[in-house]
């Protein structure tokens, strides 16, 4: 996309558009299109793990009290204080105020960082206990718990799906599968979001950007909001209500 | 009742299901209202955010043999804008055409978004607090209800389509639309053909 800033301190939109709000508007709509894949995207795998849950709620049950309640909390208020501060630096980037629009900018990446970090700790924690998908799960223990907590139920609410623990115990590693998965995919995210604010921050700081012109601001503001609004659904859905 | 309460979610998507299922041939009166509906929807948007009339006065008025359909085009539009934003017929007579180009995005105050902030914090420790008091199944409409209030400020407020055009939040009301379509299928699947736990 050629936007050209000429000696005075405008912007020229590019030859193909009637004027620049017809640039910005054709521009945001491809990062709303774009935003819509997304939410099919993970919507693909809220189905997925509400079909599971539907069918073995026990293993979830169980599953979801071996994630720490405490530190998803905090990843949650970053991850809003983030979303914050990113529309902050469209907010300045709007009034013209590059300076301010940085430090925002900048504390949006940190808050990013900062949740990468505490993800670290919450997987290597998982890895340790050996709580991974698949053939690579080595924790006796919750397969057992989801044993007993299945075995301790009322005879009645027994679905055929549940009658045969042995299967239960092999299987219980599917929860951990949707949290890697579905936590892992959201973090892919979050990284890539933390790189295109940190580019958007260059060329802010490159003073390309001004009130006239700030459709990359905006559209990676979008996306990055994108990210929030999946681990608002996210937080509830893994950690709290198994 | 407690099927009814610990599936509620998917009982409100399933909601989704009817639309498909009137339109395959139980009551083509609704697909017709809705194709209706959308036309008028459409129509609105072309002539009110779009301003195809404004533009098919501009294009034709300045040939030399004008159309007679001008004239009344013209009191139309005129009413249009009347209703539509009182204070910009005003403003247009004045100023003309492509006045307000140059980058007249609507500036949302930062008390706003320091309002939504602090909503979204409540609603996070809201969300904690009610997780920890056990309500049986209604945990998870809780929770569930709290989230898409939350989504709701993110997308209205943070990602401004409160104050977007028209276009946008239909591509985004439909992503929406086809996710719930997935949902509703998938839970009217597993409900007729696999066993839900429906308590434990």
């Amino acid at each position: 996309m050629s936007i050209v800033k000429t000696e005075d301190g405008h912007f020229h939109h590019a030859h193909h558009f009637n004027s620049l709000n017809h640039q910005y508007d054709s521009a945001k709509q491809g990062v709303w299109l774009f935003m819509v894949t997304e939410i099919l995207m993970f919507g693909g795998l809220f189905v997925a793990y509400l079909i599971y849950k539907s069918i073995y709620a026990p293993i979830f049950h169980v599953g979801s009290s071996y994630l720490d309640v405490k530190m998803g909390s905090i990843n949650t208020i970053v991850l809003i204080s983030s979303s914050f501060t990113m529309a902050l630096g469209i907010y300045y980037n709007q009034k013209n105020k590059p300076k301010q629009a940085i430090i925002a900018l900048v504390l949006t990446i940190l808050c990013a960082l900062t949740f990468m970090v505490i993800k670290y700790f919450e997987y290597s924690h998982k890895i340790h206990l050996g709580l991974v998908p698949g053939k690579y799960f080595s924790n006796p223990e919750f397969q057992q718990k989801v044993a007993d907590f299945v075995n301790a139920m009322p005879i009645e609410n027994i679905t055929p799906a549940l009658s045969d623990v042995e299967h239960l115990k092999k299987i219980a590693p599917l929860y951990f599968g949707f949290y890697f998965v579905m936590t892992g995919l959201h973090g892919f995210h979050v990284i890539i979001g933390a790189c295109l604010i940190a580019w958007v921050t260059i060329k802010t700081a490159n003073n390309q950007f001004g009130a006239e012109y700030y459709t990359p601001v905006e559209g990676v503001g979008l996306f990055w909001h994108i990210v929030d609004l999946i681990w608002i659904y996210l937080f509830p859905l893994l950690y709290l209500v198994g | 009742m407690e099927l009814v309460v610990q599936y509620s979610l998917y009982i409100i998507s399933m909601v989704c299901i009817f639309v498909p299922f009137f339109g395959f041939g139980m009551a083509p009166p609704t697909v017709i209202t809705a194709a209706v509906g959308v036309f008028a929807g459409n129509a609105y948007s072309l002539i009110v955010q779009q301003g195809i009339i404004k533009n098919f006065i501009k294009d034709n008025k300045d040939g030399g043999k004008s159309s007679p359909l001008i004239p009344v085009l013209e009191e139309a539009q005129k009413a249009i804008d009347a209703i539509e934003n009182p204070g910009l017929a005003m403003k247009n007579d004045h100023h003309g055409e492509g006045h307000n180009e140059h980058g007249e995005h609507h500036i949302i105050p930062i008390s706003v978004y320091v309002g939504v902030l602090l909503i979204l914090l409540l609603g996070t420790v809201i969300t904690v607090a009610v997780a920890q008091v056990d309500f049986g199944a209604m945990n998870t409409v809780i929770a569930m209800l709290v989230a898409t209030i939350k989504a709701g400020f993110v997308l209205a407020f943070f990602m401004h389509l409160k104050y977007d055009n028209l276009l946008n939040r239909v591509i985004f009301g439909s992503g929406f639309f086809f996710l719930m379509l997935l949902i509703a299928f998938s839970a009217a699947d597993i409900f007729t053909r696999a066993s839900v736990v429906k308590s434990f």
